[in-house]
């Protein structure tokens, strides 16, 4: 459970009611009998000075020290404030004192004994000092559980964001669409061609090996892939026919550079999935690897328009930036951009 | 018997092949036509006017809902696919079959069945070149992600909204995107009866007609639904019913 700044405000000024009335509750009462009066200006007074000093020390370590990056200076901020709270505690104490003395009702005996006390520098010096310093450890306690119980919140989510990414690339992995579609194409190739049916029939087994096996992997030589993406447009050329020409411009340079798997396939995928198979005159798919000083360049581009609207969960554009976000954090990075009836992705990822 | 007239759409050859195959087998159906995208299909549609229709979901630029929606009049449809589709679960009643690909023989000879007791179960309703819709004539309807498979002769109101016409039947009232003079004309007249500028009516769920003002007529209809009739149509429906 995360707490709210409005519901952590509140419960600050719970404690802060409850913490300085129960103390001047007991510290008037362990007094001797005070006259009623200078017990309610006592009581009063006390929780008054107290939260309002406390409330100040609380504005001013909210504002200026820095938890999450606590260190030397941090401390010293503290115990400087620690100290000016001290001290102005303890002189609204004295100033209280007098002012009821001045324009209160007239003392009692006993009254005038816990007057006297004022007039001891020593404990007033010491009484503020302790009841701060009481004050201030309990805050910073409360603070470092709410901040521990926060991280603990925020490596949860990490850690739960992280088997969604792995879970979303399993997912994308092959859609059933696709393999169904195959089989079936497949089926009906062997009517016609028994030889090539034969041949499409271990090309799926192979992507279906590939998507398999390679899902815990985080990197892969770029040949591997493009044997992949190779086999997947044999597949769907079966089912697409000459609608589909594929262009291959690769860097020989590329082929032995790590990628993260499935990354390329997903972009050809989408790009016959939401490109060349809503063209009814078909189109072209070209696929681009280019091996730079200090990057990776991949680029695919096919025939048609960008339409991210329709019909579309983009699961496999979301998933393709955050496993690179995951791998590469700002280094590496995915475009995809419409120009001239085309559709381009963009990757870029960090040789290192 | 007559063999069942079908026609396949559907984008890849090699399914097409697939299917026929399967056709040829069974024996009961005769292709007709077949057509790779929707705009040839339903230009194919409307020329062979067949009984029943194979039709695939994912297609180049429209999908085989769309077709459906092109159609004043729907054939007996199964639909084929490869994957489970949210889209046909999301049809209201049991309307329309569904095959998953590749096809399984048995289940291609059970929706055959079903095909051939409703072509049997609605004689007149085998899809001839007529322009007038029967009371057995299928309309599609898609509002949304919902569909439905609408009987004419089910439907008791046709209402105006807007460009577009509200379409009462059972419980239901999705919106048909055409206008209500376009509907009217391809309406069978001996069922459907203009009442007004804004409503249709069904004359076969009429349940009571009273004189209304200045000559106009009150119809009210079995579900208790009052229409007033306008008065040049009151004259027309008087002549027409011989009252």
């Amino acid at each position: 459970m995360q707490l709210s700044i409005k519901k952590r405000n509140l419960i600050f000024w719970m404690l802060q009611l409850a913490g300085w009335g129960f103390l001047n509750i007991v510290s008037v009462f362990i007094l001797k009998e005070l006259s009623f009066e200078f017990l309610i200006f006592s009581l009063v007074g006390g929780v008054l000075i107290g939260i309002f000093t406390t409330t100040l020390l609380r504005l001013y370590l909210k504002r200026n020290v820095l938890f999450e990056n606590f260190g030397f200076k941090e401390i010293i901020k503290i115990v400087i404030s620690y100290l000016v709270t001290s001290a102005i505690y303890g002189a609204s104490n004295i100033a209280f004192g007098y002012f009821y003395i001045k324009f209160g009702p007239a003392l009692t005996e006993d009254d005038l004994g816990i007057l006297k006390n004022y007039d001891k520098i020593g404990l007033i010096v010491f009484n503020a000092l302790f009841i701060i310093f009481v004050w201030l450890v309990c805050y910073l306690i409360i603070k470092l559980l709410l901040k521990f119980n926060a991280d603990r919140i925020e490596r949860l989510e990490l850690n739960s964001t992280l088997k969604q990414a792995q879970l979303n690339t399993l997912k994308g992995q092959i859609n059933p669409h696709f393999m169904f579609n195959s089989l079936n194409n497949i089926r009906g190739l062997m009517l016609e061609d028994v030889e090539k049916s034969r041949d499409m029939l271990t090309k799926l087994s192979e992507m279906l090996r590939y998507s398999l096996t390679k899902t815990d992997v985080n990197a892969i030589v770029l040949e591997e892939e493009l044997e992949m993406v190779d086999n997947y447009i044999e597949l769907a050329k079966i089912q697409l026919e000459q609608r589909l020409k594929y262009v291959k411009k690769i860097d020989p340079k590329s082929l032995l550079i790590p990628i993260p798997p499935m990354i390329i396939q997903l972009l050809i995928e989408n790009a016959t999935k939401h490109g060349i198979s809503n063209l009814k005159a078909g189109g072209v798919i070209t696929l681009k690897t280019e091996a730079k000083q200090k990057e990776l360049i991949i680029q695919v581009r096919n025939s048609g328009r960008l339409q991210l609207d329709k019909n579309s969960t983009q699961l496999g554009l979301s998933n393709i930036r955050q496993r690179l976000r995951l791998l590469y954090g700002d280094k590496a990075s995915f475009s995809l951009e419409e120009a001239d009836n085309e559709v381009i992705a963009n990757i870029k990822i960090p040789l290192s | 018997m007559n063999k069942i007239r079908a026609v396949i759409v559907e984008d890849s050859r090699l399914a097409r092949n697939e299917l026929k195959v399967l056709i040829k087998k069974h024996g009961g159906i005769e292709v007709v036509g077949e057509a790779e995208n929707v705009e040839s299909g339903f230009d194919l549609i409307q020329l062979q006017r067949p009984q029943l229709l194979f039709l695939d979901i994912n297609m180049p630029e429209k999908d085989g809902f769309e077709l459906l929606e092109m159609l004043d009049e729907v054939p007996i449809t199964v639909f084929t696919t490869a994957f489970d589709e949210y889209a046909i679960k999301s049809f209201d009643y049991n309307a329309l079959d569904y095959l998953l690909k590749p096809i399984n023989a048995k289940r291609f000879a059970l929706a055959i069945e079903k095909v051939l007791s409703a072509l049997e179960k609605d004689e007149g309703k085998s899809v001839s070149s007529r322009e007038e819709l029967t009371d057995n004539s299928q309309i599609f309807i898609k509002e949304g992600e919902k569909c439905w498979l609408v009987k004419i002769g089910d439907v008791w109101l046709f209402e105006i909204v807007g460009n577009y016409t509200r379409v009462y039947f059972k419980d239901e009232k999705p919106l048909l995107y055409k206008s209500l003079n376009k509907v009217e004309e391809k309406l069978p007249s001996r069922s459907f009866f203009r009442a007004n500028r804004q409503q249709i009516i069904n004359v076969n769920f009429i349940q009571s007609v009273v004189p209304w003002f200045n000559g106009k007529l009150k119809i009210t209809l079995q579900n208790d639904i009052e229409i007033e009739v306008s008065r040049r149509q009151s004259y027309i429906f008087k002549d027409k019913m011989s009252l």
